[in-house]
């Protein structure tokens, strides 16, 4: 592979848009840590020389109160100042303080040598921080996990620079000259933080629209105190600074055993900050982004623990020079660069106020307390538990190892708990997709359900009632409301709530349908007469007939069910004398007795003889009677009535009741419904709704039905049976989903999805990567091919739906779709942790809305070894293609980009006789746009496609 | 006489069907007939019975009560899809201010095709959620506006 810029371009994966902002950010991180190398490593040295390594906490303890202290006025900046004008300031402030410290150091002023450590532990904390704060104004979540990895590695070239400028100079020039340079580059770098922040103005409005900054300390600590996540960060970074600030004293410490000259030791410092800086380089930079990408933050996190765990336990076994390098190494190469990196990427779940206010508190008052801490340890395991031996620092290891475990602890919990944060946040933002029944069962919803039962408004009463029956588990949760509501005062609700009563599986309420046969009400009086004759054995015959008022219908209805009830044939004459007087009177006036006739029928079970009334019901004129005929021999269960269900199914005038009647037969009927689905000379309309029905029937058998069919040519019919698996997978989680018969279907789509992506680039390369809102300015084939492509798109999110949480998936399809680019850019990255390594590598790059139409085609090409196409053969593909519309849109852009070479193709499609191709093969000819083409012109191949 | 994919060409761009699918469109097309009202004709009047939707092709049609103007419609526009939505007698009459070629939907035949094809009012109520939406916005900023006046 040749070095070229494109190479080096496709390794750092940097958009072409953000060249600029991601070199800028490279050059300031890199300025930032070559300043820092060069003041810590001077302060460092001469703090050492001057005063021994075991004093060292001391020095930590104080720099880390000086450090709480002004970091908490730092903060309160934050409320008056904007980001630039602070940074930039205290860049500039940093630089001028290092200026004077040389100066004083030159006129030997006492104490200045504490003062300068505690500068170096200022500068290390402030600078490198405002880095990572100003790329998270700039960048969205996807953005920033693409380009920090190289962003970091400016900060690694400023260890190698840093390293090799103190190597060279501090023998030559003694190693408190180099201090006035930082004063430089901290110029430097504040003129390129006013650049950065004013030619990304616009970008960062859009992305900041919410940053309260008005914040504190205490604010921040409670924030956290109140966010598993927020702990979680907080207890990795003051685990990870305590263990690393350790390594770096005993570093110190072995170093001082062998190096006592303070501008050798600060030579010997800038060597291995050479050397570390090297070596972080190269990794950060060839796999530091792709090793995010590739492994995870759930591997990447483990790396900073596994590396310091490895030098602890050599230096404890060793107490050498090169064990100090190699705890340095440890600690250094991996910090700054993968870590760095993950650590980063563990903030972008936080919404950005709550990031910006916890992040600066966690880096700058967090992580110095866990410096704090390790010096009280340091000093606590060094002169009151005689643990660490000052003449051999290697057993300052037996002080980090438990630490070092207990860090490894928190990334494994953290791991976890990244992919929860992700989920939250983005669910926050989004559409919520509980269904109905859940919110119904939720205790709050029903808490607001039962103030409007109770509500004086009839409206209130009823609408509520009208959404406690969207339940799944509606008997149980209505029950108590409606049996309270049957003396509700107003006749509505009572009828309402009798009514639904009726529907139920059991005898509830007969008590209390029986003292609704004297309601005042003319309409209860009949409901409860019937639901009477229907649940109770009392003689309903005799009292409704001491009664006033009630219609002929419900008497003859209750009389019919008595008689068929007592299964006695001697009463069968005189019964179907009653039921044919009631089914008599074809007309609008006799509609009620017919229904009530069809009803009774369902009751009972019928003698096989007079299914017939009911089939004759089924073929009624008024779709009620039709409606309620359906649903009787539902009830009824046998198997006589099956193929008129089925025949009703495919009418859209009968096909709900006809679904709700096929469900009543339950496990029963799933054979058949196999039979219908899998038989391709069932016709289309029955077959669209027999998904439906398994999904209402449920189980793990019609699981496997749906599963087994889903390999389905038809779409339509394919996006049924997929809605209806989604369906069971969100209602029972207990379903099990074979993936192996999932992925085969999904891959398919997926492949379907990228040939259109071929077939889109090839006659239009520039389409827009996706289908946009807004006034349509796309040709028509365009349109209908992206419009395809949408649609293929829901389908896999709805295969990604039964191999994930559903919740998850159906919160992710509407993230992409956001109007937000933040939301966007939280949800390709939740898939991208989401998702395993084979479905993500095809599925991000059709969601990832910065991946551009070319880019997608040719990982389309790649992915199934397919040849560029040329216009012709992608219109070519279309004419031939099975759908009716493509190939309508196919000739007309073929006409419009006068496409000679497809004449022949569409003067056959002139003689087809579906009436769409062929007026629109001969409306496109007609246009003389393209060439006529002769009878030897005809190929073969395009005829094969018309076949 | 115009194809189904010129219809659709002709179609997309109606704010009506501004979520429609191409496909669907080509469904709606498939049921649509081409009219044409000379300058001055009287298209339906006040009361009359909802019957149809009218898509204008080429010219200009006053929506009008007795003599007050309520709407011009014109290219590209519709008319009485408000009647045929809420299934209510003409509340306007419509007149052709100018020679008007149009595509006609009868009602029965549009609400046909909606229930064969639930994706197409899926659509359209997704059209009218978003107007809804923006009228609830401009309702609410005018009341902002109001208040601070105040």
């Amino acid at each position: 592979m040749g070095w070229d810029w494109q190479t080096i371009k496709h390794l750092l994966m940097i958009r072409k848009e953000d060249y600029l902002n991601s070199s800028l950010l490279f050059l300031y991180l890199f300025l930032v840590i070559t300043s820092l190398m060069i003041g810590k490593s001077v302060s460092t040295a001469l703090f050492i020389s001057t005063f021994g390594a075991m004093q060292l906490p001391y020095a930590i303890i104080g720099q880390t109160i000086l450090i709480t202290i002004l970091i908490a006025g730092y903060l309160r900046l934050w409320r008056v100042y904007q980001p630039p004008v602070l940074i930039s300031s205290s860049l500039l402030l940093l630089g001028a303080s290092g200026v004077l410290l040389w100066w004083l150091l030159r006129h030997h002023v006492t104490g200045v040598i504490p003062l300068l450590y505690v500068w170096g532990g200022i500068f290390g904390v402030v600078a490198p921080v405002q880095v990572w704060t100003l790329g998270n104004f700039i960048f969205t979540t996807r953005d920033a996990r693409r380009y920090f990895g190289f962003i970091g590695s400016g900060g690694i070239l400023g260890f190698i620079c840093g390293g090799y400028f103190i190597k060279k100079l501090a023998p030559l020039f003694g190693a408190e000259t180099l201090l006035p340079s930082v004063a430089v580059f901290c110029c430097f770098s504040a003129l390129l933080v006013q650049w950065i922040w004013r030619r990304n103005q616009d970008r960062i409005t859009e992305l900041q629209t919410d940053s309260g900054r008005d914040f504190s300390l205490k604010q921040s600590a409670l924030c956290i105190w109140n966010s598993k996540y927020l702990l979680l960060i907080t207890l990795l970074v003051t685990i990870a600074s305590l263990a690393t600030k350790i390594v770096d004293v005993q570093f110190s410490a072995i170093t001082a055993q062998f190096i006592q000259d303070k501008n050798e030791m600060t030579a010997f410092f800038g060597s291995v900050i050479t050397y570390m800086g090297w070596g972080a380089f190269l990794l950060q930079l060839l796999l530091g982004g792709k090793m995010l990408d590739k492994l995870g933050i759930g591997i990447t996190i483990l790396v900073l623990p596994l590396s310091l765990l490895t030098s602890t336990l050599a230096a404890l076994l060793v107490t050498a020079l090169w064990t100090a390098v190699l705890l340095r190494l440890s600690d250094q190469v991996f910090k700054h660069s993968i870590d760095k990196s993950t650590t980063e990427l563990l903030y972008l779940p936080i919404p950005t106020d709550v990031k910006i206010q916890v992040k600066s508190f966690i880096d700058t008052v967090i992580l110095r307390a866990g410096d704090g801490l390790a010096a009280l340890l340091l000093l606590l395991f060094t002169n009151v538990i005689p643990l660490i031996n000052r003449a051999h620092p290697g057993s300052i290891s037996l002080l980090n190892l438990p630490i070092i475990g207990l860090l490894l602890y928190i990334a494994f919990q953290i791991r976890k708990e990244y992919l929860n944060a992700l989920r939250s946040g983005f669910r926050n933002r989004g559409l919520d997709p509980h269904d109905i029944s859940h919110y119904i069962a939720e205790p709050a919803t029903l808490e607001e359900l039962n103030k409007y039962l109770a509500s004086p408004e009839t409206e209130e009463v009823l609408y509520a009632l009208d959404i406690l029956t969207q339940g799944e588990h509606r008997e149980e949760l209505l029950l108590p409301h409606l049996r309270h509501l049957l003396q509700h005062p107003t006749a509505a609700i009572r009828l309402k709530a009798l009514q639904m009563l009726s529907t139920f599986s059991r005898d509830y309420v007969v008590p209390e349908a029986e003292a609704l046969l004297n309601d005042s009400d003319f309409a209860i009086r009949a409901e409860a007469a019937r639901y009477v004759y229907t649940y109770s054995q009392t003689d309903i015959l005799t009292r409704i007939q001491s009664l006033p008022d009630y219609p002929d219908y419900v008497i003859q209805g209750g009389i019919l069910l008595n008689l068929l009830q007592q299964n006695r044939p001697d009463n069968w004459g005189v019964a179907r004398l009653i039921l044919d007087g009631m089914v008599r009177n074809k007309d609008e006036d006799g509609k009620a007795a017919r229904i009530e006739a069809a009803r009774v029928l369902g009751l009972i079970s019928l003698p096989v003889k007079w299914h017939c009334h009911l089939v004759d019901l089924m073929q009624d004129d008024a779709p009620d009677v039709v409606r309620q005929a359906l649903d009787s021999a539902g009830r009824t269960q046998h198997h006589d009535f099956i193929p008129f269900l089925l025949e009703a199914l495919a009418d859209r005038h009968t096909q709900v009741a006809a679904r709700e009647a096929l469900v009543h037969f339950g496990h029963r009927i799933l054979g058949t419904l196999k039979d219908h689905l899998s038989d391709t000379s069932v016709p289309a309309e029955l077959r669209n709704h027999i998904p439906r029905v398994l999904s209402r029937i449920g189980g793990q058998e019609a699981v496997e039905i749906l599963l087994d069919c889903l390999d389905q040519k038809d779409v339509a019919l394919r996006y049924k049976i997929l809605k209806a698996l989604n369906r069971l997978r969100s209602s029972d989680a207990t379903l099990k989903f074979d993936e192996h018969k999932i992925l085969n279907p999904l891959f398919a789509e997926l492949k379907q999805y990228y040939r259109y992506t071929q077939l889109l680039v090839a006659f239009n390369p520039t389409a827009p990567p996706m289908l946009e809102t807004g006034p349509r300015r796309l040709d028509l084939l365009t349109t209908s091919v992206l419009e395809r492509q949408d649609r293929a798109m829901e389908r896999v999110f709805r295969f990604l739906g039964l191999l994930y949480s559903h919740n998850d998936i159906h919160q992710a399809f509407y993230g992409l779709r956001s109007p937000r680019p933040q939301n966007r850019a939280n949800t390709v990255e939740f898939l991208d942790n989401l998702l395993n390594p084979a479905l993500r590598k095809f599925i991000l790059p059709l969601i990832d809305s910065k991946v551009t139409l070319g880019q997608r085609a040719r990982k389309g090409r790649a992915f199934w070894k397919w040849k560029l196409l040329t216009r012709e053969e992608s219109l070519a593909e279309l004419l031939s293609a099975s759908n009716r519309w493509l190939c309508a849109c196919a000739m007309s852009a073929a006409s419009e980009l006068e496409v000679n070479g497809l004449t022949a193709l569409i003067q056959q499609l002139a003689l087809s006789p579906d009436s769409l191709l062929s007026e629109t093969a001969t409306w496109v000819l007609h246009q003389k746009t393209l060439r006529p083409m002769k009878e030897d012109d005809f190929s073969p191949v395009a005829l094969a496609g018309v076949e | 006489m115009l194809t189904v994919l010129e219809k659709v060409m002709f179609l997309r761009h109606i704010p009506l069907f501004s979520n429609t699918r191409m496909e669907n469109l080509a469904r709606v097309a498939s049921i649509t007939q081409e009219v044409e009202f000379r300058k001055g004709e009287v298209i339906f009047r006040n009361n009359d019975p909802c019957d149809a939707i009218y898509f204008i092709r080429h010219g200009a049609v006053r929506l009008h009560r007795d003599d007050v103007d309520i709407f011009i419609v014109s290219d590209n526009e519709s008319f009485g899809e408000m009647e045929v939505l809420s299934n209510e007698p003409r509340f306007v009459m419509a007149t052709a201010l100018e020679d008007v070629s149009a595509l006609k939907i009868s009602n029965e035949e549009f609400f046909d095709v909606l229930a064969d094809n639930i994706s197409i009012a899926q659509d359209i109520l997704r059209l009218l959620v978003g107007r809804i939406k923006v009228l609830m916005e401009n309702s609410r900023m005018s009341l902002v506006f109001w208040l601070k006046d105040d």
